[in-house]
């Protein structure tokens, strides 16, 4: 498919999912011509619409329920489409999202849709204090993590996580309070900090990278 | 001539110029740590929070009282499970509604049967009677759209909004019933005004045209039947998209986040609205005094000139990380570029 083909196709899936289209996001997807091998379909229209997605939310155009509502349904359509990456979940992944110490799971939630949509089979963890989840990272083998948080007292528990896995699992950071002073990040002993569920993709990919 | 805090707030939502710029921080853990007992044990005595409004207010030389124990009050009057901890105010723990039928069958709690609500309405009462009475005291509700936050959980309550309106407008007729009630028991204990959180309605949660037909016609239908001056706030998210429908609400003011520049809010409010905001309550913590006074200096230039300004935090709640130097600081700051007459 040509440059233009591919444009076009993201330009579309984003309006698709902004306007909560199932049946035209399987089309775009999933084109009754075939065209776009599985790796193109994600990182040439899916990446880039959510990444798309992610810098309208930033520049304040679009609100957290329209970006939770893409991530659904690019899961749902990833889980169809492409099932063997859903089953690849707990074999083969390094990755894990966690939301600590605090039942609103939205921002996690969104983020895991985002890296499933990219590919990548993170686990969820949920809601965990900081033991739990120190425990769950050694038995996995994490090598990413990221962290979700909403209240600045859990934003601030990042750093007891920092400090114990420094070196091994790379933390990456997202959530209100880390929007709100950019500084805090830094603070806490992060790898990265996210402003955008699709930054979280871009940081995973750069730190795949580096390590 | 100096004024009472109750005159300066009360020519401030005037939109007149009062003889100074009116300043409203809430510390509510603060007073905890200092007596040193658990924030549990704290905002579960509504003699404690009383004594600690007062002896806040004294110490800051604040313009109000902000009457709240924790947020999650009335999630909890619902039933659910306030999660205290000692680093950070409550927050509320599982959701309480996880299935349809749960919204079919939902209730309001009897507020005068609530041990929560009545703990609140208590301390309203004691702050009344033992504060000088030269301060307004707010109280506080959350919107109908926003409780379901808690009672649901964010991610089924958005699936909801988006998937199931006659529920949705099950559970918001509840909770306007229940929101009306509320605000009329707090004024009926004592306060002046009621502050309406609403941040489900910002433009960060969900967009405009939704707002329009949820948030914006809830306000509408719950607003005018609050029997008192009413404050919109939306924690920290923004407002700017949505401002010229929320100035149709006819609130006495509103709360605006720090992520937005004030003198375009204060464009868009002068005379018709007053506005609260917008310290960065999170990066304060690590503020110096010069950079305090620096920042306020900003704020009151943009937001203050002609009335209709108080200086305030973004969210309505300082971090308990936030040290007493830096609340000392901005109280000094508003002494020193506060005072009216002030160039923008």
């Amino acid at each position: 498919m040509n440059f233009d083909g591919f444009n076009t196709r993201i330009t579309d899936l984003i309006t698709a999912l902004i306007t909560i289209d199932r049946l035209a996001i399987r089309d775009i997807l999933n084109p009754s011509d075939g065209e776009g091998s599985k790796g193109e379909i994600i990182d040439k229209i899916i990446v880039p619409a959510l990444e798309e997605i992610g810098r309208r939310w930033e520049e304040g155009t679009l609100a957290i329920s329209q970006i939770y509502m893409a991530g659904i349904l690019i899961e749902e359509s990833i889980n169809s489409i492409f099932p063997e990456i859903a089953a690849q979940q707990k074999e083969n992944t390094r990755i894990a999202t966690v939301v600590l110490e605090d039942y609103h799971m939205l921002g996690e939630r969104i983020v895991a849709t985002h890296l499933i949509g990219a590919g990548y089979s993170p686990i969820r963890y949920g809601r965990r204090d900081v033991q739990e989840l120190l425990t769950l990272l050694d038995r996995d083998k994490i090598k990413f993590l990221l962290i979700s948080t909403l209240m600045l007292p859990s934003a601030l528990k990042v750093k007891e996580i920092s400090s114990q896995v420094a070196g091994e699992v790379k933390i990456i950071v997202g959530g209100a309070p880390f929007r709100i002073d950019p500084e805090l990040g830094n603070e806490v002993g992060a790898d990265r900090v996210c402003f955008t569920a699709s930054d979280a993709i871009t940081a995973i990919r750069e730190l795949e990278a580096e390590s | 001539m100096t004024m009472t805090s109750l005159e300066r707030i009360m020519t401030t939502l005037g939109h007149k110029e009062p003889d100074r710029v009116p300043l409203i921080l809430n510390p509510s853990m603060h007073p905890a740590q200092e007596i040193g007992v658990s924030l549990k044990m704290y905002f579960r005595s509504p003699d404690l929070v009383a004594r600690g409004l007062i002896e806040t207010r004294a110490k800051l030389g604040t313009d109000a009282y902000i009457a709240l124990h924790y947020t999650p009050v009335e999630y909890e009057a619902f039933g659910g499970e306030v999660i205290f901890r000692s680093d950070g105010p409550p927050n509320s723990g599982r959701p309480i509604i996880t299935t349809g039928e749960r919204i079919d069958n939902l209730v309001a709690p009897d507020i005068q049967e609530s041990a929560c609500l009545q703990m609140v309405l208590e301390m309203i009462r004691i702050l009344k009677k033992r504060s000088p009475g030269d301060a307004p005291i707010f109280g506080v509700v959350l919107s109908p759209l926003s409780l379901p936050v808690m009672q649901m959980g964010f991610e089924d309550y958005i699936r909801l909004i988006y998937s199931d309106e006659d529920r949705f407008n099950k559970l918001i007729t509840v909770n306007s019933q229940f929101c009306v009630a509320w605000a009329k028991a707090q004024f009926e204990a004592g306060v002046d005004g009621i502050i309406y959180f609403d941040p489900v309605s910002s433009p960060t949660i969900i967009p405009p045209e939704l707002f329009k037909k949820t948030g914006l016609m809830i306000a509408k239908e719950v607003i005018p039947q609050i029997p008192g001056p009413v404050v919109a706030t939306y924690a920290s998210a923004r407002v700017l998209p949505i401002i010229d429908d929320i100035i149709t609400l006819k609130t006495a003011a509103i709360g605006v986040g720090e992520s937005e520049d004030l003198k375009e809010i204060k464009e868009k409010c002068a005379g018709k609205v007053s506005i609260i905001g917008n310290l960065n309550g999170i990066e304060m913590r690590h503020w110096t005094r010069e950079q305090a006074f620096s920042i306020v200096q900003k704020a009151i230039a943009d937001a203050a000139p002609g009335g209709g300004f108080i200086l305030s935090d973004n969210h309505g709640e300082i971090p308990l990380q936030v040290p007493y130097e830096v609340l000392f600081a901005i109280r000094d700051a508003v002494k020193t570029y506060g005072t009216y007459p002030i160039l923008s």
